[in-house]
């Protein structure tokens, strides 16, 4: 699994601190995703992963510590200067252009890569028509992988949720993201197809290049697909590994299934 | 493949897309139709001047007129559907920029004698600076909040206007030295359709792009817009400049049409009519826009049918008096039972069709159970 993921790390988090008043959501965070691998993120409601994933978009200021993709400061940046980096992203309650047509969002996703401004967007020639179309092109390749092109005409917000989050991939993808951050994929996903889809995330990385960060509750998911997984609760890193390391950790097993559960589990190894 | 739920996310769906009947021949059967009937509508468009004149006669000219008020609001309708059915923005400020289009026009053409065309474009420009000044603050706020601001600066606009009029020792601001081209209603028709033309194929073209597109995804999602890169106070204030310079335009074109400016262009009941337009034509819609002015330019003829003063028991009522109220009424129709309006009027009629067969249906074989 390292043969696909180099030493460098893409997005690195150092010493991160949230605080919503009292309560400290984000403790002095560390975390380093290398280039080209599958990162989960797990821990129990409230463990401080969305919180992470809101502190790279921009919605949620840290105070403390730092934020860097490549080597460039993320936090430094304003909100809608990130997706240019490369950073693409799902919402947990999906957040598609509901009146969109499908293809529109992939359209609207590839916002940051298009030129067109005001004076050339009134031509109904030129470049602005011309970038258009190919971002169109690319938009429908993109469909065609996730094996959804057949929806690329309806209007997003109309597709049934499981189809709406899949577009919701799809517009992180056409961003042409190094680096995507996935909220709960695989949250309403029949188990039979979880497997199906950590395959397709695997096939999506190798053929787009692209680093993939993970929220995940589904187990099954973070174990079939993670290379490396790393625990958060109360906003602090419990442990961090290959899934087997870091999910057989005695403290995440305590963390997930209290003390008693722990002992049990244990005993149950032994 | 295992058979899954109809909401399952299956990455390999065999459920037909919903659009299933818009295949590539049926885009292009509807591509056609529609071209066809906008071909159709342009011909009758420039031909109008001619068939009223066989139609109404000696009144064909009048009834032209307001045929070219109608052109005129339905720029302003498409100024307020692109701030606030597109981008989302519920400013009500555009009646102030309304005013400024047609006391400028009326200073820099009536007064200074400046060409007429370039009293227009300095109008726009005009209108566009303010609405820079003004916007960039008034896009700090959201909501409700925004919506009371920009009713301030029509109430503001409204007095300075009314103010410059009393000491200048008038009643309104007429124009005098209007040249007669302009005064014929032939000309004037086709000027202002020209105007209006251009202006809804620009806006059609900029609605479909780049630009259009980030005002659609702050509308549906701000969050998701901001994440995918667009830069939502830019885009919000470039909304808000396109419609203050294109209500600019529109009034300076009314100034023109009614050969006088005067500082009910600013005002509520304005606002309310702009409101009017868009809500009940359609919000987010270049042909609701369209739609929206038809309506309102032909509700006061119907008004006109009533007889007024109307009598109901007691109460003698002088019917003109509630147009104002009258679109405040249908606005709020409009939103309850039509939030898509008039645009969508095809598929509220394909639905209440569906029902209505669909109800006749089962009559039919109540009907035959009962027999039987």
């Amino acid at each position: 699994m390292s043969a696909m993921a180099s030493e460098k790390a893409l997005l690195d988090v150092r010493g991160l601190t949230v605080r919503f008043g009292g309560l400290v959501a984000l403790n002095a965070l560390d975390l380093r995703v290398r280039e080209g691998e599958i990162f989960a993120l797990v821990g129990p409601n409230g463990a401080g992963k969305t919180t992470l994933l809101n502190c790279v978009s921009g919605f949620t200021q840290p105070s403390a510590g730092s934020l860097t993709f490549d080597g460039v400061d993320v936090l430094a940046l304003a909100r809608h200067r990130r997706a240019a980096l490369g950073i693409g992203r799902t919402f947990q309650n999906v957040q598609l252009f509901g009146t969109m047509t499908v293809l529109d969002n992939l359209l609207a996703a590839q916002h940051a890569h298009l030129r067109a401004n005001f004076a050339t967007s009134l031509l109904p020639f030129g470049p602005a028509i011309a970038e258009d179309r190919r971002a169109r092109a690319h938009g429908r390749e993109i469909l065609e992988l996730l094996g959804i092109a057949q929806y690329a005409d309806a209007i997003a917000g109309a597709l049934p949720f499981g189809v709406q989050k899949l577009v919701g991939v799809a517009r992180a993808l056409a961003l042409r993201p190094r680096l995507v951050l996935l909220d709960e994929p695989a949250a309403g996903m029949p188990q039979t197809e979880v497997t199906q889809f950590a395959g397709a995330l695997r096939r999506w990385r190798d053929e787009l290049h692209v680093t993939f960060v993970l929220i995940e509750h589904n187990m099954t998911l973070v174990q079939s697909v993670a290379e490396t997984v790393s625990v958060l609760d109360y906003g602090r890193k419990l442990a961090e590994g290959t899934p087997a390391e870091a999910l057989a950790n005695p403290a995440v097993l305590e963390a997930y299934l209290g003390s008693a559960g722990a002992r049990e589990a244990a005993h149950a190894e032994r | 493949m295992a058979p899954t739920q109809p909401t399952s996310p299956t990455l390999v769906s065999t459920a037909p897309p919903p659009v299933a009947r818009a295949g590539a021949l049926g885009m292009l059967r509807r591509v056609r139709a529609s071209q066809a009937l906008l071909a159709a509508l342009l011909i009758v468009l420039v031909a109008l001047p001619t068939l009223f004149d066989q139609i109404f006669g000696f009144s064909g000219a009048f009834q032209l007129h307001r045929v070219s008020l109608i052109a005129i609001f339905a720029l302003a309708a498409l100024a307020q559907n692109i701030l606030t059915g597109y981008a989302a923005q519920p400013s009500l400020g555009n009646a102030a920029f309304f005013g400024l289009g047609g006391y400028l026009l009326a200073w820099l053409a009536g007064d200074l004698g400046q060409p007429y065309w370039l009293a227009i474009i300095i109008a726009m420009l005009a209108s566009a600076l303010i609405g820079v000044i003004i916007g960039g603050p008034a896009l700090r706020v959201s909501g409700a909040y925004l919506a009371i601001a920009t009713l301030g600066l029509v109430l503001i606009a409204s007095a300075l206007f009314d103010l410059w009029d009393t000491t200048a020792g008038r009643q309104s601001y007429g124009i005098n030295n209007l040249p007669n081209l302009l005064q014929d209603d032939h000309t004037l028709y086709y000027l202002v359709l020209l105007i209006t033309i251009i202006v809804f194929a620009l806006g059609w073209v900029l609605l479909r792009s780049r630009v259009g597109r980030a005002w659609v995804a702050i509308r549906d999602s701000e969050a998701a817009a901001l994440a995918f890169g667009v830069n939502a106070t830019y885009y919000k204030l470039l909304a808000f400049i396109v419609s203050a310079a294109l209500t600019g335009l529109a009034g300076a074109l009314y100034a023109i049409w009614a050969q006088t400016a005067d500082s009910s262009m600013s005002s509520v009941d304005q606002t309310i009519v702009f409101l009017a337009m868009i809500v009940v034509g359609g919000l987010g819609s270049i042909l609701g826009s369209a739609l929206g002015a038809l309506f309102v330019g032909f509700l006061p003829l119907l008004l006109g049918q009533v007889p007024s003063p109307l009598t109901v028991g007691g109460l003698s009522i002088q019917v003109s008096t509630l147009t104002t109220g009258i679109y405040g009424l249908l606005l709020l129709l409009a939103l309850i039972f039509f939030p898509a309006g008039l645009a969508a009027i095809r598929d509220y009629l394909g639905a209440l069709t569906a029902r209505l067969t669909r109800a006749a249906r089962s009559a039919s074989s109540a009907q035959r159970g009962g027999a039987a």
